[in-house]
């Protein structure tokens, strides 16, 4: 019986650990001694995720103006953290990429997280936030923990999404009526034990309750706010029907500009293709 | 009055109110008559409303959705309705999501339509 978050992260040997790759990047990233050429070769060891990492760096999210043919030029123009994140969440997608579509279809998933992404990194850079690329990272791995559920407790999560149909209710509250927990809190448990940064953790956790985050409230205000706009851009399907409630709190915190809404879902438009394209690891292929 | 979006603003147009860049700087004050070359720095400097002498908010909404069908829209309403059930349409964010939302709609009806 599945009391907790905890217990649907148990034996769960396919997604207990992130791959190799990127433990070393991030070791890399947080060891002083390390050079951007130490960080480069790592990364370069791995050919599909360089490759992949080299369209994401010569993409429209970036527009440089001169094409970046190498990792070690694209670790000193976007920053070794940037990349890190990047490399990080193309590699959760290509963990997830197996998963059963039976309920759940992968691709509008994926839709509406890389679509939450951009938003969250568009409405960063209006604030000058440092590294944009945490937030994009963070808005892709938000409903993480819907991927767990639909795994590990498939008849469950059918239920669910099956009361949603018909009563209309809001998914993540049915979650927590049905399951004790929703799918926020699974999220968190598994960023956690992928050891990730303590604000990736407390952002995905708190999505849906903003006023709970404590260490991360501007990182977590953000994520709200722009799963709130990619929904209400109706941005690929995560189970959820409805546009979820706004918090007046989270949204007056990031201090964006009524008008700059509609400025900020004609670039999701403008970005959203090719970020898929880029970022979905060899998508129909 | 109100700020109305950058979009909106035509060369001729008189500020009401002084533009200032995000850092707060003042780049343009209150009074002084819009030229295209403003417009220019106003993009570059990320600045994405202003506040004009005789326009709201209410006079630019028609002009931001062109010639769509009122059927369309009317339809595009009721599926918005739906989408935001369980919003606050009260708050100033959620009715411009809504406002948004459903011109998106409308214009991916009236885009199905054409073709």
């Amino acid at each position: 019986m599945i009391r907790n978050p905890r217990d649907l992260l148990n034996g769960t040997v396919e997604v207990s650990a992130l791959p190799m790759i990127f433990t070393r990047i991030n070791d890399a990233v947080n060891d002083p001694r390390s050079s951007i050429a130490d960080i480069g070769r790592i990364i370069s060891e791995d050919s599909s995720l360089s490759a992949r990492l080299l369209r994401i760096v010569n993409s429209v999210l970036y527009s440089f103006p001169s094409k970046i043919e190498t990792i070690t030029r694209a670790v000193t123009i976007v920053g070794t953290q940037q990349l890190r994140d990047v490399a990080l969440a193309t590699s959760v997608m290509k963990m997830f990429a197996e998963m059963s579509e039976d309920l759940l279809n992968m691709e509008a998933f994926w839709h509406h997280s890389i679509g939450c992404g951009i938003t969250a990194r568009i409405l960063a850079s209006y604030r000058r936030e440092p590294n944009v690329e945490r937030f994009l990272v963070a808005g892709m791995l938000h409903d993480i923990g819907r991927l767990l559920i639909h795994t590990k407790m498939a008849d469950q999560a059918r239920a669910a999404l099956l009361r949603c149909e018909s009563s209309g209710e809001l998914l993540y509250k049915v979650e927590v009526d049905e399951f004790g927990f929703d799918h926020a809190a699974v999220g968190g448990a598994l960023l956690q034990l992928w050891k990730l940064p303590a604000s990736l953790e407390e952002v995905v956790t708190c999505h849906h309750n903003p006023r709970r985050a404590q260490r991360y409230a501007v990182e977590t205000a953000v994520i709200h706010v722009a799963d709130v706009i990619a929904h209400a851009m109706r941005l690929g399907n995560s189970g959820e029907r409805f546009v979820p409630p706004l918090d007046s709190r989270a949204w007056e915190r990031i201090g964006i500009p009524l008008s700059y809404l509609s400025e900020t879902m004609d670039q999701v438009d403008r970005q959203i293709n090719d970020a898929i394209k880029m970022i979905r690891p060899d998508a129909r292929k | 009055m109100g700020k109305i979006s950058l979009e909106d603003v035509q060369p001729g147009m008189i500020l009401a109110g002084e533009v200032k860049e995000r850092g707060g700087c003042v780049l343009l004050s209150a009074g002084v008559e819009i030229t295209e070359k403003h417009l220019d720095i106003f993009r570059k400097w990320g600045v994405s409303e202003a506040d004009i002498q005789g326009v709201s908010k209410q006079d630019v909404i028609p002009l931001a959705s062109p010639l769509l069908d009122p059927a369309l829209l009317q339809q595009a309403e009721v599926q918005a309705q739906e989408l935001f059930r369980h919003t606050d349409l009260q708050h100033l964010a959620v009715r411009e999501l809504f406002r948004l939302s459903i011109l998106r709609l409308a214009q991916d009806k009236s885009g199905a339509q054409d073709l």
